[in-house]
């Protein structure tokens, strides 16, 4: 014992500098991932965004202005897209949180347990078919004299054709269907770690059951409220592949504005302005959102 | 004791409930009088709790009525009853302040601002946390959790408080303590407290009337000297308190005086049968002793021969266990200062007729 205590104090520096190492190292992994994937292509790209284009070759040339953001802000192209991809990612988080929000609580909560699992799955398993497929798939639905259309003709609610595809509607719908899961899964894990006899507790003292949700389950599961919400509004603001297959040329979001300058009009300082600013504007919004989810517990 | 008859405030009239095939609670009979302070005890599984439910409004019986106060409630959603509940693990909110907590039943009853800040004060004061207004539950002890939970439930002035084993997850010290004080809010309110244990200390303690429950059905009710002097049968004397039980056959019956002689296999016990329904010579039955009735040395209408076989020292009380000639370990405890038998020693033991009491053998 008497060894063991004075061999102690002695030991515990030389212990605390390697689990301290140990720290080091493990941090390392995530740090540089994040160098690598994150903070240099944001630093190459933002840099990009201050060139400015060969008008005779294309090429970027390397000097510093702030024409891209200048065009960005004063023609009504940019600027509309902006405003519509904003109201686009809105709408579809809004959306994706009032539908998302009651399945999650009916799996996590109400549905027997057994359930539970095999509930996750079907929510999860769209999931497993290309975005490509699940985006043309609603071409087939949405499409005038598609199945929408067949359905509703077919039970005389409607006589004419819907003019459903390529319009921001068509981008919702398929936005909405490919990012509900997220939203499901952030709300589903907060739901299942939120004490249900706190509910009881609610209701016992006196809280109608809408209530009891207000009060007590829906300040709980802030977290997982945000973490959905980022899931979703994150992905959808830089979307590009559904809103060119169901939006046409009549839904032009950022996101296609974007893919257009980088792959077709080769100008890359503009694209990478507008990339700057998706990036910007996710940054503040995860933010916020963290933020929400962080201070209500 | 008191003289004018106390006032029912709830009853549960052929309460019947099933989980699956599983009959948990069969028929049940129950009344609660105001202003009591009424404990259900039996083990786990016996329907305690399922009762509890019943009357919070989160269980609906399969069968049966609930009345509070003269109002039948049996379909009544919880939000709708005038009976709040402190549940085994508190349930507190956890994004709320302590203050926040116990206000939260008032708000929910709109009542005006001032008149709740001046509750909770008032409130938060009974419980002496005071100065914890603006602590969040995770910032708490177990027994200040407690002590909210009791102040949240108090707060909205229910007509009964139940309470769910509060006590379970505290120490000994503690639950001791919290007992004493539950039993003053209790009296100093008025309020009947309708207290779910499986602890009979507990119960014994605090109660003014106790329900001893067993598989759904009750095995008696009354106040706690009379179910630790008078079990109604063999589970209810071994469920309270420390017992040997005696197992024999009834060999006479005095009708008249009551009293009843039983052959067992270490000899005769004699004992009065009051008031229960007579038994014939021939029943099986058995004999009740509780330890601190029994007498070392000679001088009782039941004196038998033993062999002590351990004696645990006990603080202010010797226990022996005492190996009765052909029969049974007998319990007995005295003071430490009594009796000078070791172990090994063969003694005589004695009670009285009156110590024992006789039980159907069911």
């Amino acid at each position: 014992m008497a060894v063991a205590t004075s061999l102690g104090p002695k030991l515990k520096p030389a212990r605390a500098r390697a689990a301290g190492d140990g720290r080091l190292v493990l941090l390392s992994i995530p740090i540089l991932f994040l160098a690598a994937f994150l903070v240099v292509p944001m630093t190459v790209m933002i840099a990009y965004s201050f060139y400015s284009q060969d008008a005779l070759t294309g090429l970027p040339i390397a000097d510093f202005t702030f024409d891209n953001y200048r065009l960005i802000f004063t023609d009504p192209l940019y600027y509309n897209s902006i405003f519509n991809s904003l109201e686009v990612m809105v709408t579809v988080s809004v959306i994706c949180l009032l539908v998302g929000y009651p399945v999650a609580y009916f799996i996590a909560v109400q549905a027997p347990p057994r359930w539970q699992a095999l509930l996750l799955l079907l929510v999860i398993l769209p999931q497993w078919t290309s975005l490509l497929i699940r985006s043309f798939s609603w071409i087939a639905v949405l499409r005038p004299n598609g199945l929408i259309d067949w359905a509703l003709t077919g039970i005389g609610i409607t006589s004419q054709p819907l003019d459903l595809l390529y319009s921001r509607t068509a981008v919702i719908i398929g936005l909405v269907h490919i990012y509900m899961p997220f939203m499901i899964l952030g709300v589903h894990a907060s739901l299942k770690a939120l004490d249900l006899s706190l509910i009881s507790a609610a209701r016992d003292l006196g809280a109608t059951p809408f209530s009891a949700f207000r009060r007590v389950v829906l300040p709980l599961t802030m977290p997982g409220i945000s973490t959905g919400l980022i899931l979703v509004a994150l992905p959808v603001l830089g979307a590009f592949l559904t809103p060119r297959i169901l939006g046409g040329s009549s839904e032009v979001l950022i996101g296609n504005l974007i893919e257009i300058q980088f792959k077709q009009l080769a100008n890359w300082p503009l694209g990478a302005a507008l990339g700057a600013l998706v990036s910007v504007a996710l940054l503040i919004g995860v933010a916020g959102l963290s933020f929400v989810g962080r201070s209500r517990v | 004791m008191d003289e004018q008859k106390p006032q029912t405030i709830l009853s549960l009239e052929s309460i019947r409930k099933a989980y699956g095939t599983f009959q948990i609670l069969k028929s049940l009979r129950l009344e609660a009088f105001d202003g009591e302070f009424l404990s259900l005890l039996g083990p786990s599984g016996c329907g305690k709790t399922t009762t509890l439910r019943i009357i919070a409004g989160f269980e609906r019986p399969d069968a049966g009525v609930v009345i509070l106060g003269g109002q039948e409630i049996t379909s009544l959603p919880p939000n709708k009853r005038d009976v709040s509940t402190v549940f085994q693990d508190y349930s507190l909110f956890p994004h709320m302040t302590v203050a926040e907590n116990v206000a939260f039943g008032l708000v929910e009853r709109k009542m005006a601002k001032t008149e709740i800040a001046a509750r909770v004060a008032e409130m938060l004061d009974m419980v002496r946390l005071g100065d914890f207004a603006d602590r969040k539950p995770g910032q708490l002890s177990g027994g200040q959790k407690q002590r909210v939970a009791l102040a949240r439930s108090l707060a909205v002035r229910p007509r009964i408080l139940l309470l769910d084993e509060p006590l379970g997850a505290l120490d000994l010290k503690l639950r001791k303590a919290m007992q004493l004080e539950l039993r003053s809010f209790q009296q100093r309110l008025g309020i009947t407290f309708i207290y779910v244990t499986h602890d009979q200390e507990e119960a014994l303690t605090m109660s003014d009337r106790i329900v001893v429950m067993k598989g759904g059905e009750i095995q008696q009710i009354g106040g706690a000297r009379a179910i630790y002097d008078r079990p109604a049968n063999r589970f209810v004397a071994d469920f309270i308190g420390e017992t040997t039980l005696l197992d024999g056959v009834v060999a006479s019956a005095d009708a008249g005086s009551g009293l009843v002689q039983v052959d067992t296999p270490s000899g005769p016990i004699r004992v009065v049968a009051d008031n229960r329904p007579a038994m014939a010579a021939g029943q099986r039955c058995c004999v009740s002793v509780r330890p601190e009735k029994v007498r070392i040395g000679e001088g009782g209408a039941n004196t038998f021969d033993a062999r002590v076989e351990t004696v645990t020292f006990r603080g202010p009380v010797v226990e022996y266990a005492l190996q009765l000639e052909k029969g049974k370990m007998l319990r007995a405890s005295g003071p430490a200062t009594a009796s000078g038998a070791a172990s090994g020693d063969r003694i005589k033991v004695a009670w009285d007729i009156a110590d024992a009491v006789l039980l159907e053998d069911v």
